[in-house]
């Protein structure tokens, strides 16, 4: 028996990184979380994908080792990510299972089974979302490097997901993590969030043309780097952590460190760190900051309605109306009147009065829920805001 | 390939020691570097026996074998699961110097690997794992190095720079290190 698995061992090695014996429907183990929040390293079925030789999917594309340069970030669209897959882990083969010969090759395999196990809870989570699964899919890029005059470098101890590119990034695992933030469910339904973010609020917000010096009040995009909607951005993405994964501490197991309680979105957790609008400064002033305050109000909005945390049907049913609700924001945005004139379509930076900014997208969003929820939002945004928003009493 | 090399040296060093009983020999320990999967650099550490055929013109054919070590360095992981490399390494090696004021060579190697993969989990069950296993990963490498001769040729100090070739793993690259050899004709 040993004898036999040293000679496979061999032709594994001589035959390159993917033990060519392998065959579909494929098996892999992966990084599993199980419901009862245990991580355990076991087998799974991997049934859309078509090969490892490179590790492709109908809808998922791996892109290998790649180099950006940072100064062409903002420009990047899906088009820039619509190369296939050239991405091999390096595996082998156990009884038919593709077993992990390295520490990338097991998360690149684990945030795949935990990206598919992401958009199928999507699918149900938020309906039929057009491009909830773009139709040139999405590209994952591991363990890419970002040039920038000051040289190359990797990114490390992070997830993302590029905007507009519909791309997700797995960086370079570090020492700070415990579980690596690419194998961790909640993290990667986080990255997912800041998707169904581009294709609701940053789809019907438009993209703002960087050679139109036109005047006007609210040209299209003009409001998506602006630090307020990267706040709400992030917020948004949490409360998809919740709808997709149940979860409330999107950073507790894989940054203990960072989980100092300023992300809990439930104030029932031990740990939780109270701050509203004037007190922001207590969560480190950050943008998160602000999609925290607005993420915590939708989840005290979800509890008081009943519905339990646990219930997948009622966090379904919220996280549609919600998004409905962020879709419909950039055109209440444009219809709102005081903006300050921009000299340019994308110069973000004349408009200053982030407040301003902040309110108008809390009216705007409460304006989109139905009624029924009307009063329990206005309430838990009003407290967390310390305003009272459009249309509350 | 790699057989046909390492018989012509043998034949040739078997040439050598029937017109000498005591062939050339030194020995020596290479310290080495190379980059580890988080961009790091990891330290091999080798030893190894030479033995030197002239073969006219200051050229001498330096055959000889190494065994090393791997792992020592681990790459950046995260606590909770890592997969550490380890291996051991068994080369035998040909190569073409030039005895003058500097020593310059081209080596040759090939070998095997034995690397340990052992996978860890702190606060993650491993326990059904299949992760930790033992490869065999055959290597050919080329070598340049240039000999600095100390005390009259006793020592011999060599900075080198080695393209490695590991079959199975892509991931192998240039390996920069430092041999320091004594020929043990001053015992």
């Amino acid at each position: 028996m040993v004898k036999t698995h040293a000679l496979v061992v061999i032709a594994a090695a001589l035959g390159g990184c993917v033990d060519t014996s392998l065959s579909g429907p494929f098996q892999a183990e992966v990084l599993v979380r199980t419901p009862d929040r245990q991580y355990v390293l076991q087998t799974v079925a991997l049934p859309d994908l078509t090969g490892f030789d490179p590790m492709s999917d109908p809808v998922v594309r791996f892109s290998d080792h790649p180099n950006f340069d940072e100064s062409e970030l903002e420009e990047y669209d899906a088009s820039s990510f619509a190369a296939p897959s050239d991405y091999s882990p390096r595996v082998r083969d156990v009884g038919g299972v593709a077993v992990a010969r390295d520490l990338e090759s097991l998360l690149t395999l684990s945030a795949y089974y935990s990206f598919k196990d992401n958009f199928a809870r999507a699918q149900d989570a938020f309906g039929a979302l057009p491009q909830l699964i773009p139709d040139g899919g999405f590209q994952i890029l591991v363990e890419p490097k970002f040039s920038s005059e000051l040289g190359s470098q990797e990114l490390g101890t992070n997830a993302a997901y590029i905007s507009g590119g519909q791309a997700f990034l797995l960086v370079q695992m570090s020492s700070l993590e415990r579980i690596p933030l690419g194998m961790n469910p909640s993290v990667l339904a986080h990255e997912f969030g800041h998707h169904v973010f581009h294709i609701t609020y940053e789809a019907a917000d438009g993209l703002c043309d960087p050679d139109d010096n036109a005047p006007g009040p609210t040209p299209p995009g003009r409001f998506s780097s602006a630090d307020a909607i990267r706040g709400f951005n992030e917020g948004f993405a949490d409360i998809t952590a919740f709808a997709l994964q149940q979860e409330t501490r999107v950073l507790a197991d894989s940054i203990p460190a960072l989980d100092n309680g300023e992300r809990t979105l439930d104030m029932r957790e031990p740990g939780y760190l109270a701050f509203s609008w004037s007190t922001r400064d207590r969560c480190g002033d950050s943008f998160y900051c602000i999609g925290t305050l607005w993420a915590r109000a939708v989840f005290e909005v979800y509890i008081g309605s009943g519905a339990r945390p646990d219930d997948v049907t009622a966090r379904s049913a919220y996280t549609r109306t919600i998004a409905t609700a962020v879709a419909g924001i950039p055109g209440r945005l444009r219809q709102r009147g005081g903006w300050v004139t921009p000299t340019k379509a994308c110069d973000f930076a004349s408009l200053d009065d982030e407040l301003f900014l902040v309110h108008a997208y809390v009216d705007a969003f409460i304006a989109g829920l139905p009624v029924t929820l009307n009063p329990s939002a206005c309430r838990e945004l009003a407290a967390r805001f310390e305003y009272t928003p459009a249309g509350c009493p | 390939m790699r057989a046909t090399f390492v018989l012509a040296s043998v034949f040739v060093l078997a040439q050598h020691t029937s017109a000498d009983a005591s062939p050339p020999l030194s020995v020596g320990l290479a310290p080495s570097t190379y980059t580890l999967s988080d961009g790091s650099r990891g330290f091999a550490p080798e030893a190894f026996i030479h033995t030197y055929v002239p073969l006219g013109s200051g050229l001498f054919l330096r055959p000889g074998a190494r065994l090393g070590a791997r792992g020592v360095l681990q790459p950046e992981m995260p606590e909770g699961v890592r997969i550490t490399e380890r291996e051991l390494t068994g080369l035998f090696e040909a190569a073409i110097s030039f005895n003058g004021t500097v020593v310059p060579t081209l080596t040759v190697m090939s070998g095997l690997h034995v690397r340990r993969l052992g996978v860890e989990g702190d606060g993650v069950d491993v326990s059904m794992s299949h992760a930790s296993a033992t490869e065999l990963l055959p290597n050919i490498s080329v070598q340049l190095g240039v000999g600095l001769p100390l005390a009259h040729g006793t020592w011999l100090v060599e900075p080198t720079i080695r393209r490695e070739i590991l079959i199975g793993d892509s991931r192998a690259g240039w390996r920069f290190g430092l041999e320091i050899s004594i020929s043990l004709d001053a015992f």
